[in-house]
């Protein structure tokens, strides 16, 4: 599978630019961990599996404690280096990391705790906790006092299943609209929207009036891309995918709002023109923007890392502004889709109490210390404390991007909303994949709604 | 050897004789060398085999199997009214019907022409017998770039289609078709060749002499002579054809709109993205029961009367 550098809040395979290590060596030297030598120099992409530097040197008697993640190249060194921090401190735990494929992790994880070989804590979406409860346990005698509080309300209440808390937080990551103003004050366009007249009309004009492609809405070649990209227009018209209770949800986009929802995304790429009905890489596509080929486009407030060179720096010349993607059309709310990279804790009855204890401090305090996931990954950090420190503060994606800013603000207005928490897989291209058929204009939109929701809903009712 | 050692062997091969007549004697003798194999097959195939079959009758609960419910025929019955299923056979057969029959042409006249002593013969073998060394990840992962949007195929074919052909519902398998030829006819190039090889130079010197022309040489002698190395490259293809995953997996995830999600890849689907594995293993047997009646009914059609 071709990873995507921007797209998600997965393996991300951008090259450590020198913002990056100065950010990462700066909060290693801060928190007196001697350079950054445990940071893994990995180029490629998602990666196989491998132990990360962090995996040597626990001094004997350590609890020891298995990790396994996701995170691709730029992640897994700011995730590394957090470990390392947390070696560091000799505290009797020692950690041991690995790196596990993004599209075999799931698979991978449902097979360890099968086989009894669950590492200690692994990485997963926040909203998975339903589809993850069979295989993870509640930590909710483990966690220190007041741990609730330290994080912000909807990421916290995102992890709580059934009551019991599953996972801790480690981001909150969503999606926004990133414009070229470059291209559209080329087309006399301003960019400010606010509504779908003023964006349909300044797409229109962008088309007409430049060499630009002016919308892309979704590019990424998987039904996961597509369910995000989808979903922030269906909550703005007023839609749902699901209703109902955890256990009995009903599958709702098939209703009129769905549909519309979908004709809108698949005029993108048809009647309006906005785009043209392939995919590209995902670097491409970046490509396209800073070039100026594209006006404008659906991306996480982390995509902005790739728009910078070899040296860190942005490509002369380039104005863009990251806004809410609050300019679809309906009735519904002012809210964009949000997912936590999260630490879940699974199911292994080998591990001892003392070792469950040890996977939460180690949790807790990667969760809690991890400015270097705003600074160089740009991600905004779950903990509030982290989130509004000044080392988050004082960076350029806060203060002259506006991308960790905005989603900032986003959250603190309850303006992000994550998807449902379904005891399926719902990230899967069986659902969405049709989602990206019909924006490629090879099917029509009601057959694809169709396809779509009959497909979900067979796998909610199993 | 000492008398008593003798005594003693005598004893003990009077004893086995005693115990068990000749056949039976054979039968352990033989079990016991294919012992190591019988092993190897038994945990490794027919295990999972028979552990399959007991899965497709259930509803398996993966984490706690021993809370897996009993269902009998149901998944077998779900499958047949499942539009997923027929697509994806469908998928399978359209992908079986166009690659079996270009693998085994190309590879026939690679052999055929490749089968005389020309200047440079042995480089071009090793040329096209060398991309069957690659694996499946590999030959998906360069062929999918190639044929990404802007690869160099796409920009090389640009006349044919618009953008690239694996977000096309109609030229997404022919690009699979391909690759797959592209990968797998080296080897049954290698078999065909070898076979040909083996076919008497005089029967070709004799014909000739009779005034047989090329075609009427290859009818009459090379068909007939290549015809066990034929049966077994086309049911060697069509049983792999059947089963392809990686290629689709890799290039195209089974879209657009589902047109390249073949039975392997749906199953691969339901096992580890619904892991609903009882489904899973009911597709697998179904798939089971269809290569062996393709097997059947090539061996029928294409060969089985040789004496």
């Amino acid at each position: 599978m071709s990873r995507n550098t921007t797209e998600s809040d997965e393996p991300n395979s951008t090259k450590l630019t020198r913002r990056r290590a100065l950010s990462a060596g700066g909060a290693a030297l801060a928190t007196g961990i001697a350079g950054c030598a445990g940071l893994t120099g990995g180029g490629g992409s998602g990666g196989g599996s491998s132990s990360d530097g962090s995996g040597d040197g626990g001094s004997s008697g350590d609890v020891e404690i298995d990790y396994w993640m996701y995170f691709g190249a730029q992640e897994r060194e700011e995730m590394t280096a957090l470990i390392e921090d947390f070696n560091a401190q000799d505290n009797g735990i020692h950690v041991n990391a690995q790196g596990i494929p993004f599209s075999e992790f799931l698979n991978k994880l449902f097979t360890a705790v099968n086989s009894g070989n669950a590492p200690h804590v692994a990485s997963y979406y926040g909203s998975y906790g339903r589809h993850l409860k069979p295989i993870t346990h509640s930590i909710d005698d483990y966690l220190s006092d007041g741990a609730a509080n330290k994080y912000f309300d909807i990421a916290w209440e995102n992890l709580q299943v059934d009551g019991s808390t599953y996972a801790l937080p480690i981001d909150i990551h969503g999606k926004a609209l990133y414009t070229n103003d470059s291209v559209l004050e080329s087309a006399g366009v301003d960019p400010d929207f606010s509504d779908w007249q003023a964006f349909s009309e300044a797409c229109d004009t962008i088309v007409s009036d430049t060499d630009s492609r002016a919308f892309s809405f979704l590019n990424w070649n998987s039904g996961q891309a597509a369910f995000r990209a989808y979903i922030i227009a269906l909550t703005q018209a007023g839609g749902d995918i699901v209703t109902g209770d955890p256990g009995s949800y009903e599958v709702a986009y098939d209703d009129d709002v769905g549909m519309q929802t979908a004709e809108l995304m698949s005029k993108v790429t048809g009647d309006f023109g906005w785009d043209t009905p392939q995919f590209q890489s995902d670097s491409a596509r970046v490509q396209d923007f800073l070039a100026g080929d594209l006006g404008m486009f659906i991306a996480g407030t982390w995509s902005v890392n790739n728009f910078e060179n070899e040296s860190g720096e942005l490509p002369e010349g380039l104005d863009f502004s990251f806004q809410k993607p609050f300019m679809f059309p309906g009735d519904g709310d002012e809210v964009a889709w949000c997912e936590s990279n999260s630490l879940y804790f699974p199911t292994n009855s080998n591990h001892t109490d003392a070792e469950k204890q040890a996977a939460v401090e180690f949790a807790e305090y990667v969760t809690q210390n991890n400015t270097l996931w705003a600074s160089a990954g740009g991600h905004l950090p779950a903990a509030k404390s982290v989130a509004t420190s000044s080392e988050v503060k004082n960076t350029a994606l806060w203060q002259d991007y506006g991308t960790i800013s905005t989603m900032y603000e986003m959250v603190s207005d309850g303006q992000v909303r994550y998807q449902p928490k379904t005891s399926v897989h719902i990230n899967s291209n069986r659902f969405w994949g049709p989602f990206m058929d019909m924006y490629l204009q090879n099917t029509d939109v009601q057959t694809g709604v169709t396809n779509s929701a009959n497909a979900l809903q067979q796998a909610l009712d199993q | 050897m000492s008398n008593v050692e003798a005594t003693t062997d005598n004893r003990t091969a009077s004893r086995w004789e005693q115990l068990f007549d000749r056949s039976t004697r054979e039968l352990l003798v033989g079990l016991l060398f294919a012992a190591p194999y019988l092993v190897l097959f038994s945990v490794f195939l027919l295990y999972p085999l028979l552990k399959g079959l007991y899965m497709s009758l259930h509803e398996w609960n993966f984490l706690e199997p021993s809370k897996s419910t009993y269902v009998g025929l149901e998944n077998y019955a779900r499958l047949l009214e499942d539009p997923a299923f027929w697509n994806a056979l469908w998928n399978t057969l359209e992908f079986v019907g166009m690659t079996v029959p270009l693998i085994v042409g190309v590879s026939l006249v690679l052999a055929l022409g490749l089968n005389k002593e020309l200047k440079g013969s042995r480089l071009l073998q090793f040329v096209y017998f060398s991309p069957y060394v690659l694996t499946v990840s590999v030959v998906g992962i360069v062929w999918a770039q190639m044929f990404a949007q802007g690869g160099v195929g796409t920009q090389y074919f640009g006349w044919l289609f618009s953008g690239s052909p694996l977000n096309s519902k109609f030229w997404a398998m022919p690009v699979i078709v391909v690759t797959t030829v592209w990968w797998q006819a080296g080897f049954y190039f290698a078999v065909l060749l070898a076979a040909r090889q083996n076919v008497p130079e005089r029967l070709y010197e004799a014909a000739r002499l009779d005034g047989a022309g090329p075609w009427r040489m290859f009818r009459d002698i090379t068909l007939p002579h290549m015809k066990n190395a034929l049966l077994f490259v086309v049911i060697a293809s069509t049983i792999f054809q059947f089963q392809v995953f990686g290629q689709p997996y890799l290039m195209t995830k089974g879209g657009p709109v589902g047109n390249t999600e073949t039975l392997v890849y749906y199953l691969y689907e339901l096992g580890f993205q619904t892991r609903e594995l009882g489904f899973g293993a009911a597709v697998g047997y179904t798939l089971l029961l269809i290569l062996v009646g393709v097997s059947v009914l090539n061996y029928v059609l294409v060969g089985g009367n040789d004496e």
